[in-house]
Parts: C-alpha cells; sequence; structure tokens
C-alpha cells in the first residue's frame, strides 16, 4: 500500500513537470501541445546577421540533456558578438520536450 | 468518492499551475531540482544534465572561461505529511561568479551560464560558467 502511494506521489510529481520552462517571460502554456517562441533579452536593441541555436531535450519528464547556454548557441551560429536573446520551447503530451536558447548577433 | 476525485483534480491543477511562473516553485520542479535561475530548462525527473543561460543581455565571450561549483545532497521527495516535497539536507561550495571568474583568471566578465546535474533528487550539482578577459 505504501509503495503504491510512493509510486502515485512519483507519477503526481512527473505529471507536475510536465510542460514547464522557467524564463523571464513565459506565454501560457499547454500541458498536450506547446510550440512557442518568447524572449529572453528585454529591451531595446538589433538582432546582427546571424542566429545560433543551441537545446536541451527532455524525454517523458525523466531524463533531461543538453547545452542550451548562450555560448553554445553563438557557437553553432559562429557568433563572437550577441545582440539578443530568445528561447524557443517545445512540448508534445510531456513525452517530449524542447528548450532552444536563440542568440542573434554578428 | 465525488469528493476524493475532486480533490485530486484541484490538487492536479495546482500542480500544474505552477508551471507558469518564472522561477517555477511548482511542486515537481521542487522535488527535482529547486534551484532559482532566471532560465529553467525542462528538468527530467530521474536524470539531468543541461546548460541554461544566466545572463542574457548582448554579449560577447572574451577568450577565457572560469568555473565555479557548489554541491547539495537531499532526500527523494516521500509521500509522507511535511515531507511530500523532498528534504534538502547539505548544501555546501562556492558557485558565485567572483569564484568563477578568479579561477579561469578572467578580470573582466562578459558572460554567465550555468550547468545543473542531477542524480535521482539525491545529488544535485550547480556550476556557474564565466566567460570573459
Amino acid at each position: 500500500m505504501k509503495m503504491t502511494a510512493a509510486l502515485v506521489a512519483s507519477f503526481l510529481l512527473a505529471l507536475g513537470a510536465v510542460g514547464c520552462v522557467g524564463a523571464p517571460v513565459v506565454p501560457p502554456l499547454g500541458v498536450i501541445y506547446t510550440d512557442l517562441d518568447a524572449p529572453l533579452t528585454l529591451g531595446g536593441g538589433d538582432f546582427g546577421s546571424r542566429r545560433g541555436e543551441s537545446s536541451v531535450e527532455c524525454f517523458l519528464g525523466l531524463i533531461s540533456t543538453g547545452d542550451a547556454g548562450v555560448r553554445a548557441a553563438a557557437k553553432n551560429g559562429g557568433i563572437s558578438q550577441v545582440k539578443r536573446v530568445d528561447y524557443e520551447f517545445y512540448n508534445l503530451l510531456g513525452i517530449y520536450q524542447r528548450y532552444t536558447t536563440v542568440a542573434y548577433g554578428n | 468518492m465525488r469528493i476524493a476525485g475532486f480533490m485530486a483534480a484541484l490538487l492536479g491543477a495546482c500542480v500544474l499551475a505552477g508551471c507558469a511562473v518564472s522561477t517555477r516553485p511548482d511542486l515537481a520542479h521542487r522535488a527535482v531540482a529547486p534551484h532559482r535561475t532566471p532560465v529553467i530548462p525542462p528538468v527530467g525527473f530521474f536524470y539531468s544534465d543541461f546548460k541554461a543561460p544566466l545572463t542574457s543581455g548582448p554579449t560577447g565571450f572574451g577568450s577565457k572561461k572560469g568555473v565555479a561549483t557548489s554541491r547539495q545532497i537531499g532526500l527523494p521527495p516521500i509521500p509522507v505529511r511535511g515531507l511530500f516535497a523532498g528534504l534538502d539536507l547539505i548544501g555546501w561550495g562556492d558557485a558565485s561568479d567572483k569564484t568563477a571568474a578568479k579561477n579561469g583568471g578572467i578580470t573582466r566578465v562578459e558572460h554567465i551560464d550555468y550547468r545543473l546535474e542531477v542524480i535521482l533528487f539525491f545529488y544535485r550539482r550547480f556550476t556557474t560558467e564565466v566567460y570573459g578577459d
């Protein structure tokens, strides 16, 4: 009985993690499906001519790996001077979630 | 029975409602990795090892990199009243940007990322990664 309770509690916690991301700006998220872009850099500025991405992927809400640092995004886009940073968040039923940092610059 | 169903739905709604805020004080995140940073990608329930930005303004990166680490050991979430959200026992280390810069020989910090590793609730390692000259 206690084991069942522990499993149910773990499942509820895992369910709670589904569709979640933390950022300064978080538009309304969908638990079933989410595919959105939002800013990380607030305030004015231009974008430069290049774009680079880096991602963290989360499978089944259980395992999460990747490098979504701005450094990695800039490196992937060949950017030495970052002007602005956005992010993308994709969620499909909590089975697959992907957080992507998008760097713009020159 | 109806009341139990209603309570379960309410609990679920409360847990999910915690998601749409900046620092994620939702129950699941609290149990898995109770860190507070501006950007928090999805955290894996069993294992996480990811990097994310700490600063997100216009920036260069300089030529050097320095890191500083703190660690924490806690208990997993236990379905006992008062302990449900896990128990953070011991946290130690210096993950400050000053120490990271010092470790990398950096005098002018340009950008900061962080790395978070979480293994089964028990062990959490937070690394500040500083870039600059």
